[in-house]
């Protein structure tokens, strides 16, 4: 053991980093691959009707994508770029948003307005998805060489200003990438706005049918053309990051937030306000909202029906949550090691290999989770896989799989920036592959890496479509959340939303305050 | 009397309990070129950028072409109304803009005329016309100098402030550096004021030449 351990060479490790994935992310992918040999399928693919049900998820994902941009680029140039009082706390609520359940935010949204149909669908993600952008632009203006800016403020404010446009152009664009790719997967969302209002259809929905006549494999292969529009959308991606790393400043002084000066003082925050009040405030106060309401006969107050809920919700729920959390956290600690020996692996690629490994990492993100639940389902449910299959960690290799991207683009940003000579210089000294790795790569990054592990378990907590397929998956308060709604339970239903979300910010919330903590020392 | 183009007059600053600028006085008539020599940490770039207005002193008073710019810590010009350029040390490109939209950009941004062809002279002027396709990343160490330097002389301002313009390079490209900067010179008008740790650049410039060490600044 403490040979491998202190092993000096990264290969052993690189190449446990590749078999764990491909247990865990590719395996389920293989019979996706089934219609390119089986042409049958390939025919109905193309039909009219699936092509058209292709066609509306496309320009639904393409709408969420623009008025995730729309919301998250403004919120995160005025929240990075300008100093104000409060400014660290939008900044601190930025990513938020993203870790709430899209199904509760659409149930939010149709308490407070009645929306339903197309519309709300893609307003659901496009605020559901709006820090995708935000987080990628405020990286980027975080990134601007201050150099840069200030030539632009010797020139004219507005000029400066559009060179913080310029900047954060591709990254916003990017996050609008990522927010396709998770809008096109999603079957609840639209499910759910076509069963309380007019009817529709969206393609994963297609998909997510095949499983009402346990149609497992023609669920997985339908889900190839969305797996290819995510592969074109991708490789945009990759084109526009390659661009966009050219025109970060890596070394030297980065530009500081200026000072709101005047009425800017009082009309940023306020902007903002009105912002997350679109993002966060509104849905969550009207979910709680919704923990007491009543029909207008009863006589019990509001408080006690909301108490009453919240009681039943951690009752009836807690087992729910505590298998949620075993799944999730094991996912976590998983990604713990695997997503470092990612990073490290493709910063050490040349690069069309770089190219290539980051594609396959990516391709369980790519996929509708729907369909990795199908996958999952064909590959692993095996007379003598009958343990593994029903246990607790095959949701958890498959969130490991699905998120591990997540996990290891943030430490290959943090890695990517460390000089190489501190590893090389450990390297000269003898040190073990793993050292090299954790104390002189990531050794001052340390909650980079706690990060990455908090967002896939909050990622995993919040899944919802592959955990209604997969048996060992199907008693997460994800899926207790989505049968609740639909049976109408609607004060428990706000409840165990509330502790839902609660337990999903509680790591990134954590985070945020230890680097604060760590940021006053 | 014509008033001095740039007139400097106790300023000071402190980082922390570092006082880096202790009462700095000195002025600059247009067209007139000074060279200020110091260690590095000594505060001669927080001096430009006081200059600029892209920082404030904590006392002291910065005055343009006789008009009050910064008093104490207030500033009453911005940094784009002091018609002064400030080449960075890092050059401060655009990084998403090509080399002519670089220029371009900047004196459309400015309100000067002729926008295309000043651009095209100056770059030309500065043999960079065959790259005026191509973005900053793609420039080499001293091609991208030479657009920091059109971009400044594009604006035509009437104060240059040059922060350490050839510190990172080799003899070579520094002596290249030299006549590059002679060049430019001989394009503008503008007052120059140059930093550097380097006395032989200093002395280049063909200028007064001070001195600034404890955060005193002392003629040579």
């Amino acid at each position: 053991m403490s040979l491998v351990l202190g092993a000096r060479s990264a290969r052993p490790w690189w190449s446990l980093a590749i078999v764990v994935t491909f247990v865990a992310a590719w395996i389920p992918l293989l019979p996706l691959l089934e219609p390119l040999i089986r042409f049958d399928r390939l025919s109905t693919m193309l039909d009219a009707r699936t092509s058209g049900l292709l066609w509306r998820s496309t320009w639904i994902s393409t709408l969420s994508a623009l008025l995730a941009i729309a919301i998250g680029w403004p919120y995160a140039m005025l929240c990075t770029r300008w100093r104000f009082p409060g400014a660290g706390l939008f900044r601190l609520l930025m990513p938020l948003p993203l870790l709430m359940p899209p199904l509760m935010v659409a149930q939010a949204w149709f308490g407070l307005t009645g929306m339903t149909g197309i519309s709300a669908t893609i307003f659901t993600f496009g605020v559901c998805y709006a820090p995708l952008p935000a987080l990628l632009v405020a990286r980027s203006l975080g990134k601007q060489s201050a150099a840069s800016f200030e030539s632009a403020m010797l020139i004219s404010p507005r000029f400066a200003i559009l060179s913080m446009l310029r900047i954060s152009l591709l990254p916003a664009l990017i996050g609008g990438g990522f927010a396709f790719l998770f809008a096109a997967g999603d079957f609840a969302v639209p499910d759910y706005f076509a069963t309380v209002g007019d009817l529709f259809h969206v393609y994963a929905a297609e998909i997510f049918g095949h499983s009402r006549n346990a149609d497992f494999t023609a669920g997985a292969t339908a889900s190839l053309p969305l797996v290819l529009i995510g592969l074109l959308v991708l490789l945009g991606n990759a084109r526009l990051l390659k661009s966009q790393l050219g025109y970060e400043s890596g070394l030297g002084r980065h530009a500081c937030p200026t000072n709101a000066k005047g009425a800017a003082q009082a009309i940023l925050p306020l902007l903002l306000l009105a912002l997350l009040a679109v993002l966060l405030i509104a849905p969550i106060a009207q979910i709680f909202f919704e923990t007491g309401k009543q029909g207008p006969l009863s006589e019990r107050t509001w408080s006690d029906v909301s108490r009453a809920a919240f009681q039943q919700g951690i009752t009836d729920g807690r087992s729910s949550l505590v298998r949620t959390m075993q799944f999730a956290g094991l996912a976590g600690a998983l990604c713990l090691l695997l997503a470092p020996l990612w990073a490290h692996l493709i910063l050490h690629c040349r690069n069309r290999w770089r190219s290539l490994l980051v594609i396959l990492l990516c391709l369980p993100l790519l996929v509708p989770s729907v369909a990795l639940g199908f996958g999952s389902i064909l590959m692993f449910n095996q007379p003598w896989l009958d343990q593994f299959y029903s246990s607790l960690f095959l949701p958890a290799l498959l969130i490991a799989g699905r998120f591990l991207p997540i996990a290891v683009f943030i430490l290959l940003d943090i890695m990517s920036r460390v000089p190489d000579a501190q590893e090389e210089t450990a390297e000269l000294a003898g040190c073990s592959y793993l050292q090299r790795l954790f104390r002189y790569r990531l050794g001052g990054h340390t909650s980079a890496l706690w990060l990455a592990a908090g967002l896939v378990i909050a990622f995993g907590a919040r899944e919802l479509d592959f955990a209604i397929l997969l048996p060992a998956a199907n008693s997460s308060a994800a899926v207790r959340y989505y049968n609740a709604l639909h049976f109408a339970r609607d004060n428990f239903v706000a409840a165990y939303g509330i502790i839902l979300v609660a337990l999903l910010f509680l790591p990134v919330m954590f985070h945020a305050w230890w680097q604060s903590i760590r940021f006053k020392d | 009397m014509t008033s001095p183009q740039l007139a400097v007059s106790q300023i000071s600053k402190s980082f922390a309990e570092r006082k880096v600028l202790d009462k700095i006085s000195f002025e600059l008539e247009a067209g007139q070129r000074v060279s200020i020599q110091g260690p590095s940490g000594t505060g001669k770039t927080t001096l430009l950028r006081i200059i600029a207005g892209l920082d404030l002193p904590d006392s002291g008073k910065v005055v343009l072409n006789g008009q009050d710019a910064t008093v104490d810590c207030k500033s009453l010009l911005q940094p784009w109304q002091r018609n002064v350029q400030l080449v960075f040390q890092d050059l401060g490109l655009w990084p998403t803009r090509t080399v002519l939209q670089n220029v371009t950009d900047a004196r459309k941004a400015a309100g000067l005329p002729n926008v295309q062809q000043v651009a095209v002279e100056t770059l030309t002027a500065l043999g960079l016309q065959n790259l005026i396709k191509r973005k900053p990343a793609k420039l080499s160490g001293g091609e991208a100098r030479r657009l920091a330097f059109a971009r400044a002389l594009a604006l035509e301002p009437k104060l240059l402030l040059l922060d350490e313009p050839f510190a990172s390079l080799d003899p070579q490209a520094r002596h290249s550096g030299f006549d590059l900067l002679e060049q430019v010179l001989e394009r503008s008008s503008a007052a120059v004021l140059l930093v550097t740790h380097d006395p032989e650049e200093a002395a280049r410039l063909n200028g007064t030449q001070m001195n600034l060490s404890d955060g005193v600044l002392q003629c040579q």
